[in-house]
């Protein structure tokens, strides 16, 4: 054994005297021995040190032999538990209030549309919108409108930019159409948008002229790569099984981006 | 606890209530696209064939055939009288007779010489459109005139005489009177329609 174990035996067996395993050690080595005797008058002088007098000993006894008393006045528990309560009506009313103005909110935002009168506003509401107007806000409205503007011009720009709209167009669409499980319609959708980057936009963009292209394309290009970048957002939150007609739109508005840009760049000395 | 439950309940129902407005939205927007799918197919198939097309007179082929399939739908929505659809799809109508057919047989008229194989393959276009056009017309008025109120009759109105007005100018251009009333559908067809 040597000094410092058999110091650590002293310390911790200080009150009790040293322990049989160091007496061997103690026998020949001088300095531990001095380390015991110090150690053995600290433990004498331990009880001479001042101390204040305990009162706690006397109280808790007291406590436990004293019957337990109804309480006068709440206890904590009991006042956190209204606390509790008082919030969660406090929640609720808030809940009920917002679910209320948002209602409130949507119908006023429809039926007082601004420079409407209340009751016009009304019998707006009960009376579907024109046929004009309907045709023109429908999909297949505005796909022919796009086709129509074809049909009048054989501008090789114009067509450029009709295309690139009627391809905006089913994007937009399309993107609506996935916050409401349309899994199907998307899918053609989807289909049809790739018919018509692939069969109409780009060719029509190879057939124009070379000191046309930046100007036309760029702008196109830029807002296709926009857009592609909407739909690889908001096709993880599709419903049902729409994300994957919505990764099959932005890939095919990206690829056709870059086709534009490659066009560009032909056309760059 | 049953009050809990009574506000968790009104919660629910509230908020329920606030999105179910447009919730419906959503399902007529994607039913009206389900039922206009096979148009919209028509419209897109239709659109890049113009887009590479030249000849006015076969753009306006083109666009009889997008015709041809608005009044098939117009006589399917006129057996389910259905009379907000075929208002719907007489707007189609009026748009493709004046904004693609019309306009292009005009086209192909002005520019053709009179007594050519080509001049006469124009005058047989307008002649079969006008023919395709008349009966569908009347059906639209018997649609029409069997809708027990005016709001549908109103809407419908304007779309049956757009019709009659693109008929009028196919068949102007028929009987060579097409120079006459240019303004009329060449105005219309170069600015975009109210739609």
């Amino acid at each position: 054994m040597n000094c410092e174990t058999c110091q650590q035996l002293l310390f911790t067996n200080a009150e009790s005297g040293p322990p049989a395993l160091a007496a061997a050690h103690l026998a020949s080595c001088r300095s531990c021995r001095m380390v015991w005797s110090r150690l053995e008058r600290i433990e004498a002088n331990i009880p001479r040190l001042p101390c204040p007098a305990a009162t706690r000993k006397n109280e808790l006894i007291s406590f436990f032999l004293t019957p337990p008393q109804v309480a006068a006045t709440p206890r904590e528990p009991v006042r956190r538990l209204v606390f509790l309560k008082r919030i969660g009506m406090a929640a609720a009313a808030a809940a009920i209030l917002i679910a209320v103005g948002l209602w409130l909110g949507n119908w006023a935002a429809r039926v007082f549309s601004p420079g409407d009168n209340p009751k016009e506003a009304i019998a707006k509401k009960s009376v579907p919108a024109p046929p004009a107007e309907a045709a023109a806000k429908s999909l297949a409205g505005r796909i022919l409108d796009c086709d129509l503007d074809l049909a009048r011009t054989s501008d090789p720009v114009e067509r450029v930019e009709v295309l690139a709209r009627l391809a905006q167009v089913i994007r937009d669409e399309s993107q609506v159409l996935a916050d409401s499980s349309a899994g199907k319609e998307l899918q053609t959708l989807a289909r049809l948008h790739g018919r018509v980057m692939k069969e109409g936009l780009v060719p029509r963009a190879r057939e124009l002229p070379m000191k046309q292209r930046r100007a036309t394309l760029e702008p196109i290009a830029d807002s296709l790569l926009a857009s592609a970048e909407r739909l690889e957002e908001a096709a993880p939150r599709a419903k049902g099984s729409g994300s994957r007609p919505l990764e099959e739109l932005a890939l095919a508005t990206t690829v056709t981006a870059r086709e534009l840009k490659g066009l560009i760049e032909e056309a760059t000395p | 606890m049953k009050r809990r439950l009574v506000i968790a309940t009104m919660l629910v129902a509230l908020v329920h209530f606030a999105w179910a407005d447009d919730e419906s939205a959503d399902k007529d927007r994607v039913s009206r696209v389900r039922q206009d799918m096979e148009l919209i197919e028509a419209f897109v198939d239709g659109g890049l064939v113009l887009a590479k097309e030249a000849d006015p007179l076969r753009r306006a082929h083109t666009c009889n055939a997008m015709a041809g399939l608005v009044a098939r739908d117009i006589k399917k929505a006129g057996d389910g009288k259905d009379a907000r659809r075929i208002a719907v799809l007489s707007e189609f109508m009026k748009s493709v007779l004046v904004r693609g057919v019309a306009q292009n047989l005009q086209q192909a008229a002005d520019e053709a010489t009179k007594e050519t194989a080509r001049a006469r393959e124009i005058a047989k276009l307008a002649g079969a459109v006008s023919a395709e056009v008349a009966p569908l017309e009347k059906t639209l008025k018997k649609a029409l005139d069997a809708l027990p109120d005016s709001t549908g009759k109103d809407a419908m109105l304007p779309a049956l005489e757009g019709i009659s007005r693109a008929r009028a100018e196919v068949e102007s251009i028929v009987s060579g009177k097409g120079k006459s009333s240019d303004k009329g559908f060449k105005g219309k067809g170069k600015g975009k329609m109210k739609w």
